[in-house]
């Protein structure tokens, strides 16, 4: 009886079947975030639907998919058929030019608004300036975007390149290799560097820098391949009864216009100062 | 009686789309004794019913008989732990989506009502904690706040009985550790999740499902030499050792085989 348990990991409802004819796709690429493409799909199947009802589409026109993997994320994007990726700030700041993405639209959130601070934390008294980095691994789940947790902490000071940057997703294990004395620091996203006072090892670290507040996710249009129908669809998600749901379980509260200002001021941040 | 073993862990990992329903609501009214049968043997009854799976309908007798039980004795947990386990088994048997949800919500019921008959027992906490994860995995929206209940439940059962159903309580919180999101969304924690998987294996050591939940959680933590030979281990014992003629040997077998594929070098 166990086997059988152990193998479901939780499918709510059967996966889309093929892609219809003629379906944009959009693809949603958090990298490190929890799920898989399986788990996902049901809800990305009622954003996609959601989507294409806000926009005046027909059901189907629209399609969704969920990459929980940098690499899978590439492969994705890249298909043809794919209008629109939705995707992080690293995602976007590392792999724009290449993938061609044209920030359309911001992400606002439930926990964090139109933004979020991410927070470099540290075993007490280990790090007190970028140079006490020298040598460390620094963890984080940004870590597949070096140059941007390189950079997020702004006018605190880049990270060394001396210091080895680590994607990880298993932040507890990670800052528990800094309570344990490693030369190890993390560098938690807003909603880990908000839940930071709740582990019980917390009085044991101390929040080393943070970074101004950043844009947290973008809609990012793939190959000019966006239709202004469809960008209205995603803006006017809160005003439809199924997109207002779905934009709950998803926990965004709306998607709103680029604002230039910051995400030029994100990109400066990252890219740290002129040489 | 063998458990559910690996519910729990199969019910999680669904923040992406979850909502936040309440995974406890007020049970209703216990079951009434019926027509005076001797409880005793309504116990038996269903064992032996249960232990004729994978003779689905067998199960289901199982199920009533164990219900049956618990009716007639108005104290007593055995039918309703026991219930709670046949509801189990026919949910991974059912493909009706409706039928699961309604399985699922009274095996949540169970598991309150026993603990309504007896509040600090490590049968029911333990049994609720199955109950809350069928649930969580066939109503996603509890997923959220079952979590937390599961993971208290569980603590507490293996605090008062450790050994209970072959160490079951640190075998599923294990699981549940190995399978939910990681701080701060949830409470997965791969390392602690090792750390139960090893309790549990060293109670029994020689009970496939412990070594197959030693073998995921070695593997999540890198080390797939262990979890290969754990894997190995669990095979042998469902092959050839006691554990052979259990009617979830063939289960533990696939299990095994899969782990042992994953651990393998590439």
């Amino acid at each position: 009886m166990c086997a059988t348990l152990v193998a479901a990991l939780l499918l709510a409802a059967a996966p889309s079947t093929a892609k219809e004819p003629s379906q944009v796709m959009i693809v949603t690429c958090a990298p490190g975030y929890p799920g898989t493409t399986a788990e996902a799909q049901p809800t990305m199947d009622l954003f996609a639907k959601a989507v294409a009802g806000a926009a005046g589409l027909p059901a189907g026109a629209v399609g969704a998919v969920y990459s929980p993997t940098e690499k899978d994320g590439l492969a994705r994007i890249a298909a043809p058929e794919v209008a629109a990726a939705l995707v992080t700030l690293p995602f976007l700041l590392k792999h724009e030019e290449a993938l061609k993405l044209e920030p359309r639209l911001q992400v606002e959130t439930r926990d964090s608004g139109a933004g979020e601070v991410w927070t470099l934390v540290a075993k007490k008294g280990r790090v007190s300036k970028p140079a006490s980095l020298e040598g460390f691994t620094v963890y984080s789940i940004a870590g597949y975007a070096p140059g941007f947790v390189r950079g997020a902490l702004g006018g605190w000071g880049r990270i060394p390149e001396s210091a080895k940057v680590v994607e990880s997703s298993q932040v507890l294990s990670s800052l528990r290799k800094a309570v344990g004395g490693a030369e190890v620091a993390v560098l938690l996203d807003g909603t880990q560097g908000a839940a930071l006072s709740s582990l019980p090892f917390a009085a044991e670290l101390e929040v080393v820098a943070r970074s101004e507040k950043l844009p947290s996710a973008f809609l990012a249009e793939v190959g000019g391949r966006l239709s202004p129908a469809l960008e209205k669809g995603f803006e006017k998600l809160p005003g439809d009864p199924q997109g207002a749901t779905v934009l709950s379980t998803l926990r965004m509260t709306r998607f709103v216009p680029v604002d230039p200002a910051q995400l030029a001021a994100a990109r400066r941040v990252v890219a740290g100062p002129a040489k | 009686m063998r458990g559910p073993g690996a519910t729990l862990g199969a019910a999680l990992l669904l923040l992406l789309g979850v909502g936040c329903a309440h995974a406890l609501r007020e049970p209703g009214p216990q079951p009434i004794p019926g027509d005076g049968k001797d409880p005793s043997a309504l116990l038996a009854e269903a064992r032996a019913s249960f232990d004729r799976r994978p003779d689905a309908s067998a199960v289901r007798q199982a199920e009533s008989l164990f219900l049956a039980a618990a009716a007639a004795d108005p104290r007593g947990i055995e039918g309703l732990y026991g219930a709670i386990f046949a509801k189990a088994w026919l949910i991974e048997h059912e493909s009706d989506p409706k039928a699961r949800a309604e399985l699922a919500a009274s095996a949540v019921q169970a598991g309150q009502w026993c603990e309504q008959r007896a509040p600090a027992s490590a049968v029911c906490d333990y049994a609720l904690a199955i109950g809350l994860g069928l649930q969580a995995r066939e109503s996603p929206s509890t997923a959220l706040d079952a979590l937390k209940l599961i993971v208290g439940r569980l603590e507490r059962a293996a605090a008062l009985n450790p050994k209970l159903d072959f160490a079951g309580p640190a075998r599923l919180l294990a699981l549940v550790l190995l399978r939910a999101p990681g701080w701060p969304l949830g409470p997965g924690d791969p390392e602690s999740a090792l750390a139960q998987a090893r309790t549990a294996a060293s109670y029994f050591p020689d009970h496939p499902p412990n070594q197959l939940t030693l073998a995921e959680a070695l593997i999540a933590n890198g080390s797939n030499d262990e979890g290969r030979a754990a894997a190995q281990h669990a095979l042998r014992q469902a092959t050839g050792g006691p554990s052979a003629a259990d009617p979830d040997a063939p289960d533990w077998i696939r299990q095994a085989q899969g782990l042992i594929e994953r651990a393998s070098p590439r």
